[in-house]
């Protein structure tokens, strides 16, 4: 690591000893990794919940994304996206450890969605209800916009929690749940589209949106 | 799907395609620039785009939980043992 044009790794070559000189370096390492780990935690456990969708879940995941994250911390490059990376570790150990425990066929959400999502688009062409519905949808308690969220497949809501909430790049995305950027294309756009409807629903339930006479 | 009295339907098509990478600034150049003018000229996309802006902030803004204390106690006191134990 002598990254020698970038004044932070210094210590870890010959220069800037000084004070430092009895260091340990995992001791630095481990520093180094509190430093930049913890600002994040709030940030690990939002998305924590998104896969494991309950508080206990949530937190053991992010305990167990933190081991594997020391454990590889010299491979990560500093300078790097540190938020990707660690979504990365998270997503393995999600699937190595909790996707395992549910016993789920593989396919789980992705494929009866889309015929879910088809049928739905039919009775759902409110052209001129548009602008009230964005009015109505702003309106929407906090509760019914995370319920719609933890509605939709769970490949979705990845999806667009990587893209919507943490402001990923598709292509790092696309590195995160391991998949090429055309797959992450595809799930933001059902995610989203099934959010919509599934908000626009709710709005509807509330009295919140003029409803089209679609007989359902 | 969002064609309502448009006098360019493919470019509502076009956006309909395309709006999430519009909107995640996934897109460049003339991609960019074609989504940009159907929206100034078609008020029905706007409108859809419009919502698809409230989605975006909402779920923005409700996705964003804090960690609780406890884990943060766990995490800080685990990162600890990285300090004593390996060496």
């Amino acid at each position: 690591m002598f990254l020698l044009d970038d004044p932070t790794t210094l210590v870890d070559g010959v220069g800037g000893l000084g004070s430092r000189i009895m260091a340990d370096p995992k001791d630095e390492l481990a520093q180094r990794f509190e430093a930049e780990v913890i600002p994040l935690l709030d940030t690990l456990y939002a998305g924590a919940l998104r896969m494991a969708r309950n508080p206990d879940d949530a937190s053991d995941l992010v305990q167990e994304t933190v081991e594997r994250a020391f454990k590889g911390f010299k491979s990560y490059t500093p300078g790097t996206n540190l938020r990707a990376w660690l979504f990365r570790i998270m997503t393995n150990a999600y699937i190595n450890i909790y996707r395992k425990k549910q016993r789920q066929p593989q396919q789980s959400s992705s494929d009866d969605v889309e015929d879910w999502q088809m049928h739905k688009a039919a009775s759902h062409t409110s052209t001129g209800l548009r602008s009230a519905e964005a009015e109505a949808l702003d309106g929407l308690p906090d509760s019914d916009v995370k319920r719609a969220l933890a509605s939709i497949g769970e490949d979705y809501r990845l999806a667009v929690y990587y893209a919507d909430v943490e402001g990923f790049a598709y292509k790092e995305i696309a590195e995160i749940m391991g998949t090429p950027v055309g797959t992450v294309m595809s799930r933001l756009h059902r995610g989203r589209k099934q959010l919509r409807e599934l908000l626009e629903d709710y709005a509807a339930e509330r009295g919140m949106v003029p409803t089209q006479g679609d007989g359902s | 799907m969002n064609t309502g009295g448009c006098a360019d339907p493919h470019g509502c098509e076009d956006t309909d395609k395309h709006l999430y990478e519009y909107q995640h600034h996934e897109l460049t150049g003339e991609a960019r620039q074609r989504i940009e003018e159907h929206l100034n000229s078609c008020t029905s996309c706007q409108d859809l785009y419009r919502e698809e802006e409230v989605i975006r902030r909402r779920v923005a803004q409700c996705a964003c939980e804090a960690a609780p204390e406890q884990l943060r106690a766990r995490v800080v006191a685990l990162i600890a043992t990285f300090r004593t134990t390996s060496g």
